[in-house]
Formats: structure tokens, sequence, C-alpha cells
């Protein structure tokens, strides 16, 4: 278990260290550069910054000093925002993003729990057969026509009721986190759903939940412990793959709802060619999505006996 | 007499797609306490949708109706849901045929034992985990505490049927029904879980129905047999009298396609054709198509009658001579009319 974890660790290392040097070379393949505005700046002063900032150098030799410095956990100073530090940017921002991913993570999640559980109760009949519609349209509608939609309702309901219900943008109180973190989660709630249906369904015909029942556990002891745990597995074995659709479909939510998150410094410094920041960030999103998965992995190997490394070999 | 379990006349009705289904109409069978019985036929005869009928776990909109249907003289018919999970483990337990599908993969075996302690009995967590460990022990296991903590997997087929057992007796039910429990094992192992789950049984005295096709288990293990066809008892008697008086051509048929290894056994002699497809409306006896010895009267249902003390058949060839010769007479006159006793 040991090995395979320092293995697992190693391959996310080097992963990392692919993404950081692909998105280095590619962003300096683009023409342009962070420093030439709309205003007129003389080459001298020009040649000042590009000084200033490193630019000068070879690219080889600025690709060693960045990857330097990033090793020492040091990710440079923006370009575009008044010198402020990107490990700054990123820890003041990212905390926004995260509580936004987290809470759409929990409703997806059990959102897809209830939904599931009634389809499977109700199945072929009414509500299952209005999950599985609502189900088909939010996977197939994207996020930010949601995101937009769940706006005019906001805005159409506080009218209604004459007070502020909810904000319809923005951030800063709980009431701002629900609606974006509801449109966030949409699509992987509705994904869930139907991956836990599913299996519901597929364990109501196995033999084991017929013996439990032979044993004469409670309905609910049966659909629990037999059905539902069960279940639960298929949906924890997608959990990476979810979480990295919920932090990138973050990007757009919170342009949407003009969230003060990390994705919009991201989408803000690749428009504007801000080296340090687009670096910053997409290494960091690419470690916190490789570690993420790595967790994940590791939690479903406990969560299922079966993949566990075999008593018999340990 | 009062006997374990009584099934006269069991009508079961599913429901499907295409309309209701009567896949048991007309099992009858008789357990008594201590003793073995042995449901043989085919399969997709009923064998298993009836005794699932005593379990109380036909799937979803299914109705039985029967004319006795008593579990130790009270019927089980009138049954509510929540009476009948009281029975399922403490009184009645049943044995799977596929050990390692009757298993949570995902949960300890012996938590899986425990389980119906803690609903039925009210143990303790530790206390009912010290009885699985005791039952682990008792049904052959190695090293009990160890396995008890292993998970489905990590016991051979074998060792599951066994832990299986001991998750069926562990309730002490009074009537255990075993599905067909050695088919998927290994011969050398198919004896050591009979002989295993008959020593268990008489030292309590529970009933224990036993489904299977294998004659050869039936000789080793009945106290009575029942023989089903197309939903229906075609044959029951003593394990003895059966036999050694094989009285309905079915059983018959059964015993040629038995393999027997001894000098100078007949060659095996497979009946032909299949059992009648559940959809389809019986008529007569269901066994004519198939059965070298049908003769006219055969297209009239025979009532399942005494041909010896305990023993019955449905089978005109075991009508006393008068009785088939006022049939006979009967049909040769009006074709098709109601035959009483």
């Amino acid at each position: 278990m040991k090995r395979y974890i320092i293995q697992r660790l190693l391959y996310a290392f080097i992963t990392i260290w692919f993404v950081a040097t692909a998105t280095f070379f590619a962003m300096h393949w683009v023409p342009g550069d962070p420093l030439s505005g709309e205003k007129a700046v003389s080459p001298e002063i020009f040649a000042n910054l590009q000084a200033h900032y490193g630019l000068d150098k070879p690219l080889l030799e600025q690709y060693f000093i960045y990857m330097g410095n990033l090793l020492r956990g040091d990710l440079g100073v923006s370009f575009t925002q008044q010198n402020r530090l990107v490990n700054d940017i990123i820890g003041e921002h990212f905390v926004i993003s995260a509580t936004m991913g987290i809470v759409a993570l929990f409703m997806a999640f059990f959102g897809a729990l209830i939904f599931a559980t009634i389809a499977t109760v109700y199945r072929g009949r009414l509500p299952d057969r209005l999950t599985m519609v609502a189900v088909l349209i939010s996977v197939s509608v994207p996020g930010f026509v949601f995101a937009a939609l769940a706006q005019l309702a906001i805005v159409q309901i506080n009218q209604w009721r004459g007070e502020q219900w909810l904000p319809v943008a923005g951030w800063g109180t709980l009431a701002h986190v629900w609606a974006p973190a509801l449109m966030l989660g949409l699509g992987t709630m509705a994904y869930l759903t139907r991956l836990m249906r599913g299996s519901l369904i597929d364990i109501d015909s196995q033999p084991y939940l017929l013996a439990a029942r032979a044993r004469g556990l409670p309905p609910w002891r049966c659909f629990v412990r037999y059905q539902l745990r069960n279940a639960l597995l298929p949906a924890l074995s997608v959990m990476g793959p979810t979480i990295t659709s919920i932090t990138t479909g973050g990007f757009v939510v919170e342009q949407v709802f003009a969230i003060p998150g990390l994705g919009r410094y991201f989408i803000q410094a690749v428009a504007q060619l801000d080296y340090t920041v687009i670096m910053g960030t997409t290494v960091f999103y690419g470690a916190f999505l490789v570690l993420v998965v790595l967790v994940f992995d590791l939690l479903y190997g406990w969560a299922d006996p079966r993949i566990r490394v075999s008593r018999a070999l340990a | 007499m009062n006997h374990l379990l009584e099934i006269r006349n069991l009508q079961v009705e599913l429901k499907t797609e295409l309309g209701p289904v009567y896949p048991v109409q007309g099992a009858d069978l008789i357990v008594r306490r201590g003793e073995t019985l042995c449901l043989v036929g085919e399969s997709g005869c009923g064998k298993s949708l009836t005794m699932m009928s005593v379990m109380g776990l036909l799937p979803p909109g299914s109705r039985i109706q029967a004319d006795r249907f008593h579990l130790e003289g009270e019927t089980l018919l009138t049954l509510d849901e929540h009476a009948y999970r009281k029975l399922r483990g403490p009184v009645i337990g049943m044995i799977f045929q596929d050990a390692m599908a009757a298993f949570n993969p995902v949960l300890r075996i012996g938590d899986q034992l425990a389980e119906p302690l803690r609903v039925h009995k009210g143990f303790s967590r530790k206390a009912a985990w010290v009885r699985a460990v005791e039952w682990l022990d008792r049904v052959g296991i190695v090293e009990p505490e160890k396995r008890a903590r292993f998970y489905p997997h990590e016991f051979s087929g074998g060792m599951l049927q066994r832990a299986m057992i001991a998750m069926a007796l562990i309730t002490e039910p009074d009537l255990v029904i075993a599905d067909e429990p050695t088919t998927a094992l290994d011969v050398s192992v198919q004896a050591e879980i009979l002989d295993l789950l008959r020593s268990l049984l008489s030292e309590r005295q529970a009933g224990l129905v036993m489904i299977t096709h294998d004659l050869g288990v039936v000789a080793e293990m009945a106290d009575r047999v029942t023989v089903m066809y197309a939903g229906r008892t075609i044959e029951e008697a003593s394990g003895a009298e059966f036999f050694a008086r094989l009285s309905h051509p079915y059983s018959r048929g059964l015993m040629a396609c038995t393999p027997n290894w001894r000098a100078g056994a007949v060659p095996v002699t497979p009946i032909p054709g299949l059992p009648p497809a559940l959809t389809a409306v019986q008529t007569g006896c269901a066994f004519r198509f198939r059965c070298a010895e049908a003769m006219v009267i055969c297209a009239e249902k025979p009532e399942i009658t005494e041909v010896a003390a305990g023993h019955r058949v449905a089978c005109w060839l075991n009508r006393k001579p008068d009785v088939l010769a006022a049939a006979v007479r009967g049909v040769d006159e009006e074709g098709a009319m109601d035959v009483d006793d």
C-alpha cells in the first residue's frame, strides 16, 4: 500500500511537471507579451520593463529560472495586477472557488442520491420519467445557460416578492452561494443520478438483496446496507473526473455570477497574457486535480474491499 | 396431525408485461418436523416459485391462493408483510444456490451472519459477532475468528456455501428451504455439504425442503419426495416408496436420465421435448406431449389420487381399472367431459 501511494505520488509529480512545461512553452509561443498594452511606451522603457521582469533572457533560461522558483513554491509576481504575488492571488481567491465547488459537489451528490432513490422506487412511473427527462436536459444543456436562466428566475422572484430573496450575483454572504453552486452542480447531479439509478436497479435483481430479505431484515436496512451502499460505489469511482468537471465548470459560473473566484483570474490572465498568473493557476489547478483524483482512488479502495490488495498476497 | 408445512392446491399468479401468467397451478406438498422433503422437477416447473411463496418473497404484483397454505397449523395466506418479516429468519430460513451471489460483496462475512441476530433477537453487536464466529466454526470453517473478518470474495465456493448454511441456520429456523444448495459445487464438496446440513438439522428437529433435480441427492437425503411438472405436483411419496414404485411416467423419465455407473446399467435416456411455457393454458395432463404412454384420456386433467398409503400420483395410468374404464367411456361418448373420482 505504501509503495502504491509513493508510486502514485511520483506519477503525480511527473504529470505536474509536464503540465508546467507544456503550458510554459505554449504560452510563450502565443504572439504578444504582457507588457505591450494599449498605451504607447517608448522603446527604452519597454526594454527596461523587459529586463525588470526577466523577459529579455533566452526562453530556455527563463524556463529554468521559473522551474527553480516553482520548486521553492514561489510563483512570481503578476504582470498586470499592481505587483501582486501570484501566491497571494491563489490563496485569496481559491477559497472562494473551493467553497462554491464543495457546496456544488455536496448538492450534486445528495441530490443525485435522493433523485436516484425516487426514480428507483417509482421505476417506470411518473416520478421516474420526470426525473429521467430532467436528467437528460441537465446533461445536454451547458451549465452557463442554466446559470443565466437561474439569474433570470431570481430576478423574477425578487420582483414578485418585492424584496431581495436571493442576490442575483456577487459574493460575500451565504445567500450568494446557493444559486451558483446549484447551477454548477446540476450537470454532475444529473450524471450521478443516472449512474446511481442504473446501479440501484441492477442491484434490485441481485440474489444478495433477496437473501437479505429472506433473513427478515427490515426494508430500510435492506435498502441502505445492501442496495444503496453498493450503488454508491460506481458514483464514488467517478468522483475524480466529477471534481474536475466541477472545477472547470466553475470558471464559467464565476463569470456569469460575477464571483471573484480563481477561475476569473485564470481567464483574465489568459486574455492579457499575464505569464506568471497563467503559469501559477495552471500548475495549481493541475496539482489540485491530480491530488484529488489520487485521494478519491484511495478512498474508493477503502470503500470497496474487492479492489483492496488481496489479504493472501499482502 | 399437524404438519410443519402443508400446501394443498397452491396457485401462483405473476404479473408480467404480457399479462398474468400462472407458473404454479396446483402445487401440493407436506413437510414434517425433522424430515427432509426433496422437491424434484426440471427447471421452470415452479419448484422455486412454490418455495418463494412460502417465504412470502414473490415479485411485486403476484397473487397466491391455495386450499391449504399452513405453517405449523397457521395459515400464511392472511399474514401481512410485517408479520411475515418476523417469520423470515427465526422460523423459515433459506439457503440459496449461488452462495457467491447471495452475500453482499462489500460486507464482512461475520457482519452478514450477525445481522439477523441483531435484528430478530436483540443481540448486542459483540454477542452477535461471537455467535457468528461460533457458527462459522460449527459449519467447519477453520480459524473462524479470522475468517469472520473476511469478505465474500476471499472465501472459496465451498466455504461460502458453508457460511451460507450458517447464515440461514443462525436464527434457528424450524423450516429450512435449500434451493439447489450443491449444484454450484464440486462433486467432492457436495457430499460434505449435504452431510453437514443433515447433521445440523437433525439436532434441532427442523424440517428441510430441498429443491433439486439430482435424483442421486434425493436418494441420499429424502424422507419424502414431491415431483412437480409444469407448476403442478404430479407425484408425492416417502423416499423409499418413491424409488420402489415410480408411478408417474415423468418420475420414471427423470430416473431414466440419471446416470448410473453400476455395471450393466442401462444407458441414460433423456425425456424428449421441454416443459411447457408458463403462459400456456393447460388442459389435461401437461406431460402428455412428452409421454411415451399417453392415451386419449390424458386430454382430461388427472386428479392427484392416492395409490398407496401416503403415495399420491396424478396420472391416468395409476387409476383403478374401473375408474379408468368409466372415464374412458365418458371421453368416448362426450369428447371432453369432467371426470370426478
